[in-house]
């Protein structure tokens, strides 16, 4: 008797189960993610609406916090408002950083109170640290940063005056300009210059802390006897890079712990709002700076003879 | 006495087999019309929600006082991808339950609807614009 026992079904039917087993749940595993991936979209663009309601609403109240119900479309935000500097009398140690700057755009920084009806003096110390530019820094020198730093003050009669500060990092000669060098110490106080000369990190308003920055000055002998016309209150300074085409971040910082007086203003506000429908959750943060005098009204300002306008 | 057994046939275990594979691949494949209808149904609720935002933004963009209180139809090249597809502005004061410091603002209600296999859906969202805000 023979037992001949010969055959490849079951293998064969293996393989082929195998592969329409595998096929059939990546179809069945791909749309059920579609789809749960599509709810959560929409539930997304509710909350995002949400939160946008609730910027909306904080912006109109002064309130320092808001909640929004949107119970008809499962829907609520949570809103609050928060101030820059967060705390004047005790943040003069934490340098106050503006949103990053790109070349010829303007930061501003009050350095009196401009919540104040008379401008009432604020920061009144004889030196102020400003910062700039973002490590690592490109090598060719198209790049390197300088900066123009206006100053303004209302000098002893009351007029305002502007002062001018340029500093450019490039090594002298490169750029054909009369800039000062960062660590000049004629001009600027020692302990300026730029990285990497051992630049320790500074504490900033703005997230991470402990940030580098590529170059800092001092200005010094910000005081009624060194500026011309003699000085009743330092106003506002502006930072304007220039030859960098990146965006670099500048901060200033005030010196000393005096309090008030070595503290810088409120600057700006930030609104944050948290919107949520179901388990998605978006948020909106808004940085809205509310007392700013455009650049170009300083060719008014500090005109030093009488402005006439000619009609045409 | 010779006996001959010569059986023709499928064993036992390949029978079980192709039972179990052919089954399985009918399951598969009665499963394929609904993960069609899976994949359609989210491509419309993508759609519904690009119209949504898309109406929100031009509100947001145009200026406050164009913003008239009252319903009216979204027209929107998108909306005729959806079958029976219509959606709806509707633009009215916000009520006291939901500005609740009386601020000057408008709340926003977009409804979209469409038949999803012969069954109506809607979709609802809504938000607050107000003068000088975003």
């Amino acid at each position: 008797m023979k037992n001949n026992q010969q055959g490849q079904v079951i293998l064969i039917l293996l393989l082929i189960m195998t592969v329409a087993l595998a096929i059939g749940l990546s179809v069945v595993q791909r749309s059920l993610t579609d789809v749960s991936t599509a709810s959560k979209l929409e539930q997304s663009s509710r909350a995002f609406s949400a939160a946008e309601a609730g910027i909306e609403q904080i912006l109109q109240t002064t309130d320092p916090s808001v909640i929004t119900n949107l119970t008809e479309n499962n829907a609520s935000a949570s809103a609050n408002r928060s101030n820059i500097p967060s705390d004047p009398q005790t943040s003069q140690q934490e340098a106050l950083e503006y949103p990053p700057v790109t070349r010829d755009e303007i930061a501003n920084i009050w350095l009196a109170n401009p919540y104040d009806a008379t401008l009432a003096q604020f920061y009144n110390q004889p030196t102020l640290e400003v910062y700039w530019g973002k490590i690592p820094v490109a090598t060719n020198n198209q790049n390197w940063p300088a900066i123009e730093i206006k100053l303004i003050y209302v000098d002893s009669s009351s007029v305002y005056r502007s002062r001018l500060f340029y500093a450019d990092p490039a090594p002298s000669g490169d750029r054909a300009n009369n800039f000062t060098r960062p660590d000049d110490t004629v001009v600027f106080n020692s302990g300026s210059g730029c990285n990497p000369a051992g630049l320790t990190a500074v504490e900033t308003t703005s997230s991470p802390p402990n940030k580098i920055f590529y170059c800092k000055v001092i200005l010094k002998n910000l005081n009624t006897s060194s500026l011309p016309g003699g000085l009743s209150k330092l106003v506002l300074i502006r930072l304007r890079l220039l030859y960098t085409s990146d965006s670099e971040p500048v901060a200033i910082r005030g010196v000393g712990t005096c309090g008030q007086d070595c503290a810088l203003p409120r600057q700006a506000q930030i609104y944050k709002s948290i919107g949520s429908s179901g388990e998605t959750q978006r948020t909106i943060q808004l940085f809205r700076e509310d007392k700013v005098v455009p650049a170009y009204f300083d060719y008014a300002i500090f005109a030093e003879g009488v402005i006439q306008k000619i009609p045409n | 006495m010779k006996k001959y057994l010569n059986q023709k046939g499928f064993s036992l275990l390949e029978v079980l087999m192709t039972l179990s594979t052919v089954s399985i691949i009918i399951f598969l494949l009665a499963g394929i019309p609904n993960s069609i209808n899976l994949i359609t149904k989210s491509k419309h609720l993508d759609l519904v929600r690009e119209i949504s935002s898309r109406q929100i933004e031009e509100l947001r963009i145009a200026s406050y006082n164009n913003l008239a209180n009252g319903e009216t139809s979204i027209v929107d090249h998108r909306i005729k991808l959806l079958p029976s597809g219509a959606a709806q502005l509707l633009i009215e004061e916000c009520p006291i339950s939901v500005c609740t410091n009386n601020e000057e603002a408008k709340k926003i209600k977009i409804t979209v609807t469409w038949t999803e296999n012969g069954k109506p859906q809607n979709s609802i969202i809504e938000t607050i614009i107000s003068s000088g805000g975003l």
